[in-house]
């Protein structure tokens, strides 16, 4: 038998009796919602990882422990209508992305409308992105399906501008018995670019620095009702701007923009899962080498993924990715060429088989390992200006291993 | 179930037991229709996103009913219940 509780005092008591038991009730009872108003919770995790053949993490392709994801999030319930929430992180990734503490989001959640088929939520300040898959938690490590995310959409020399923005997001929610649920999310603001970033998207020899001036995304989620399934559409419009340094730069100010489109299934079984996302990007370069130069690239990535769950602490991964920097010169000739062959074909393209497994120690602890066999360096920085002198390997190898622990 | 307050706007708060107690997995499964880790991944994007507020974990039946006695608004459930003051009690039977 299973109950339904909800708290309430019962009537039907004299006057003198109900007063009491109000006065007590509502003495005990205020204690406890503001215990409840409160909520602390985080994790930590560390791990190992060898890459062999490219500079992914190092540049000496030893062993290595830059693998650390910490975590601390707070979240106060204002009144019944806002809420503040707010998370700081620390992350190492070695050559994945800029090391050191950051404030990962800072909200104000204001709860707009709510029946009981629609939900209308406004995040005021720094919010995650919402819109991909794994995107709102790539760096909480037992959130993700691998240690590793698929880089063709998860590209950590994105990171910084992808995990989540300044600005404003809307979460749009309705559920129907007939139809299913229903998901819509929409959010525009802009992330801060530090030099660092500058270069590991562009070169190394990029001195000036990198605005991000416009980003709009929107995502669209449908689960048919009681199903296993879920089905998204996502777009995203980014707008940025390079002002080159006065002295010494080899490139001129420019205006770049990038435009994603993708398409996404989620199947959630007992023991199988099976998930995808398949999108298609513009890259887009107006100036930036000469006054007039404009360049418009295709990109094109997919993966596929399952995992097959052998009981309720052990979970096995096996993916398969594709990426294509440039969906007309998908075996990188055209790139060897017009470089003079400076940069390899292999740089056009990245792709990835992944196998791995994770385990449960306990409710809240977990240990994970994979390994991925690569072929392709597209997917490696600086993006714009490649370092061939440095990834001179068309094949290549990862494996790593972390523990994590939340709370 | 994706609802976050009452009619009266009060606030919904909800308790659970852990993923891997028998009646968390028996309420997930039989009245939810969803597995309980399809439920942690649901929670967990909220908790670690900044999006919500995911339920408030107790290690008891004891401890939840407890919970949800003393909390304004809160929702539990139980497979049952001795002394049944200070709260709502809807009984689902198969």
């Amino acid at each position: 038998m299973l109950l339904k509780l909800k708290i309430k005092v019962l009537s039907v008591f004299i006057k003198k009796i109900i007063i009491l038991i109000s006065t007590f009730y509502m003495l005990s009872t205020n204690a406890m919602a503001s215990e409840q108003d409160f909520q602390l919770h985080g994790f930590i995790s560390q791990g190992l990882i060898d890459v062999n053949g490219s500079n992914f993490v190092n540049d000496d392709g030893d062993l290595s422990a830059e693998l650390t994801e910490l975590g601390l999030n707070g979240s106060y319930q204002l009144n019944s209508a806002f809420r503040l929430a707010g998370q700081v992180v620390y992350l190492d990734g070695g050559n994945r992305y800029n090391d050191g503490v950051r404030m990962d989001y800072a909200l104000l959640d204001w709860s707009a409308y709510t029946n009981e088929s629609w939900q209308i939520n406004l995040y005021l300040g720094r919010y995650k992105n919402y819109h991909w898959l794994y995107s709102s938690t790539r760096d909480v490590p037992f959130t993700r399906p691998s240690i590793i995310l698929p880089q063709s959409v998860y590209f950590d020399g994105f990171r910084d501008i992808a995990v989540g923005a300044d600005g404003i997001a809307v979460k749009l929610s309705y559920s129907s018995d007939s139809l299913g649920y229903f998901d819509f999310n929409l959010s525009t603001g802009s992330s801060p670019i530090s030099d660092e970033q500058t270069k590991i998207i562009l070169s190394d020899h990029a001195l000036g620095s990198m605005g991000h001036t416009y980003d709009l995304q929107a995502s669209l989620y449908w689960q048919p009702f009681i199903s296993p399934w879920r089905f998204g559409f996502v777009l995203l419009d980014s707008d940025f701007e390079y002002d080159a340094a006065e002295q010494g730069d080899m490139f001129i100010d420019a205006d770049i923009t990038l435009r994603r489109y993708f398409v996404n299934a989620l199947y959630e079984g007992e023991n199988w899962e099976f998930s995808s996302e398949i999108f298609q990007e513009n890259f887009i370069f107006d100036d930036f080498y000469y006054d007039g130069f404009t360049q418009n690239t295709i990109g094109q990535g997919m993966y596929v993924q399952s995992q097959y769950k052998v009981n309720s602490d052990l979970n096995l991964l096996l993916r398969y990715e594709r990426f294509y920097a440039n969906k007309d010169d998908k075996n990188g000739h055209d790139l060897e060429e017009s470089s003079k062959g400076l940069v390899p074909s292999y740089f056009a393209y990245q792709h990835d088989v992944t196998v791995g497994f994770s385990y449960d120690l306990s409710e809240n602890f977990r240990m994970q390992f994979e390994y991925h066999y690569i072929k392709g360096t597209a997917r490696l920085t600086p993006v714009v200006l490649p370092n061939p002198q440095v990834n001179d390997s068309k094949n290549w190898q990862l494996w790593a291993v972390q523990l994590m622990y939340w709370f | 179930m994706r609802q976050t307050q009452w009619q009266d706007g009060q606030r919904i708060t909800v308790f659970v037991l852990p993923r891997h107690h028998v009646l968390h997995l028996q309420f997930s499964k039989e009245r939810l229709e969803m597995y309980p880790y399809q439920l942690d991944r649901i929670w967990n994007k909220l908790t670690y996103s900044g999006l919500g507020v995911a339920p408030v974990l107790v290690i008891s039946p004891a401890a939840l009913i407890d919970a949800v006695r003393n909390t304004p608004g809160a929702i539990g459930y139980a497979g049952k219940l001795k002394d049944e003051e200070k709260v709502y009690v809807i009984e689902i039977k198969d």
